[in-house]
């Protein structure tokens, strides 16, 4: 996660996240008067949570408050889950926090740094992403903001998804939304987009892996994968996996390389008045005519519709 | 502009030939005015064949023009208050030659060519361009300067004036 080579990104955070909040949903799209499903418990939880955590006092010297923040919602998948250190590297890199010898966040804000890993940004990114948690929930159950949470069913269940996608001038949070049926509870969809900066680590200009070694791995950005769960030209979108759940998948159409085209030496002496600001680098199809879609690998921050659907934990 | 004395390319005249390169190219697209930084002094020295002008120079102004800017596309006026700071080389490759009175004419005789060094980087993050990735106001943005060293002299962003 966070070293994205293409500009849209799921990753297995991402997955595990939705299938957090979306485990057995399916019951309620396949009989609407099905009203439970473990995924509602978890939202109603996380919706309570990041009210408060939205409510919370913030310090323009200080920041936030360092307990009872975003990554501290108790019903969060651990590090185990997820396979990594997911909790110190959505801190530093994503909320720009310093981790302590003990562990704890020093939430303060750096005057003019960076915010983590986000290039040229500053901001509050856990106040966003605890908004976007709570607007995206409310949306997703059918509530006013703000509407209490309600003890019985909710007026709907609609699925959540969420994406990421760089690189943009500052971070932000979309919340979209798209009703199916008024008919049906569960007749309907979530999809948030966090739109971040960039950080940094290169996005391929080539969606297809070249890997001349054969270590899986692009030989000019490491985090292009070809591993098995990359597919070139995709035929089949799948609506199941192996195990026969609903699943998901993500397609990337685009040209098959890039080359930049470079600013020339402005440097270079001439004549009175011959002369003029750089032309900005431009990027261009190294064949206008070849266009690939291609399905990224999960650890390109991809979706592998061919594996069974991640497990909540 | 020439020395009256000897009709030969000085200083003097090197300054208004780079304020008359700068503003001419500048100028349409920033509406501000041109300074030359005197700290540098009496910059000049000769080459086999040319005589040479060292002329370290800032344009301010307002970004009103388009400019060009990813191939064929410009740049739209963001109203952004821009400084373009440079030094510019003034090669006279002629200076053995009397000076033509009227500068213009001597520019364009093609006898004085101009070597640019120009802080582009600058100018493009003042509209907007860099970083932020397409234009936009700087109103709310306020600049610190990163430690460099004791011995760097301020620039013309290091103030914390609101622009």
């Amino acid at each position: 996660m966070g070293k994205m080579p293409y500009h849209l990104e799921k990753g297995h955070y991402l997955l595990l996240l939705e299938a957090t909040l979306n485990e057995g949903i399916e019951a309620v799209v396949d009989v609407d008067t099905t009203t439970d499903f473990p995924g509602l418990a978890r939202r109603c939880s996380m919706l309570a949570y990041m009210r408060d955590v939205v409510d919370r006092p913030c310090s323009l010297s200080g920041g936030e408050i360092e307990d009872n923040g975003v990554l501290d919602w108790p019903e969060f998948m651990s590090d185990a889950d997820v396979g990594f250190g997911i909790r110190e590297i959505i801190a530093e890199d994503w909320f720009g926090y310093r981790i302590r010898h003990d562990g704890s966040f020093d939430t303060s804000p750096h005057p003019n740094k960076p915010t983590g890993m986000w290039d040229g940004y500053q901001g509050n990114v856990e106040r966003i992403v605890a908004n976007v948690l709570v607007r995206s929930l409310e949306v997703s159950l059918g509530l006013d903001h703000g509407d209490p949470i309600p003890s019985g069913p909710p007026p709907r269940s609609w699925p959540l998804y969420f994406f990421f996608k760089c690189q943009q001038p500052f971070f932000e949070g979309w919340v979209t939304w798209q009703c199916h049926s008024v008919n049906r509870r569960a007749a309907g969809q979530v999809t948030v987009i966090f739109a971040t900066p960039g950080h940094n680590h290169p996005v391929s200009d080539h969606p297809i892996p070249i890997d001349a070694n054969h270590d899986h791995k692009d030989d000019q950005v490491s985090t292009l994968r070809n591993d098995g769960e990359f597919l070139e030209d995709p035929t089949e979108a799948k609506a199941d996996d192996p195990t026969g759940k609903p699943h998901q998948g993500v397609w990337v159409v685009t040209h098959r390389d890039h080359k930049k085209l470079n600013v020339f030496d402005t440097s270079v002496p001439s004549a009175y008045l011959e002369w003029g600001p750089p032309l900005l680098p431009i990027i261009a199809p190294e064949n206008f005519c070849d266009v690939v879609t291609v399905q990224p690998a999960a650890l390109s921050g991809g979706i592998d519709a061919l594996k069974p659907g991640y497990v909540a934990p | 502009m020439k020395n009256d004395d000897d009709r030969q390319f000085a200083l003097a005249t090197a300054h208004a030939a780079v304020e008359l390169d700068v503003a001419g190219v500048l100028g349409a697209f920033l509406k501000g005015s041109f300074t030359v930084d005197e700290s540098i002094g009496e910059s000049t020295w000769r080459s086999e064949t040319s005589q040479f002008f060292a002329v370290r120079w800032r344009f301010e102004g307002k970004h009103v023009g388009p400019i060009p800017g990813f191939g064929h596309t410009f740049i739209a006026p963001t109203e952004n208050m821009v400084t373009v700071s440079g030094l510019t080389l003034v090669e006279n490759t002629a200076p053995d030659d009397a000076a033509l009175d009227d500068l213009e004419t001597l520019l364009r005789s093609g006898t004085v060519v101009f070597h640019r060094f120009i802080d582009w980087l600058a100018v493009f993050a003042q509209i907007g361009v860099l970083h932020l990735g397409r234009p936009m106001p700087l109103a709310d943005i306020r600049f610190v300067p990163p430690n460099r060293g004791m011995s760097r002299r301020p620039g013309y962003n290091d103030q914390q004036d609101d622009r």
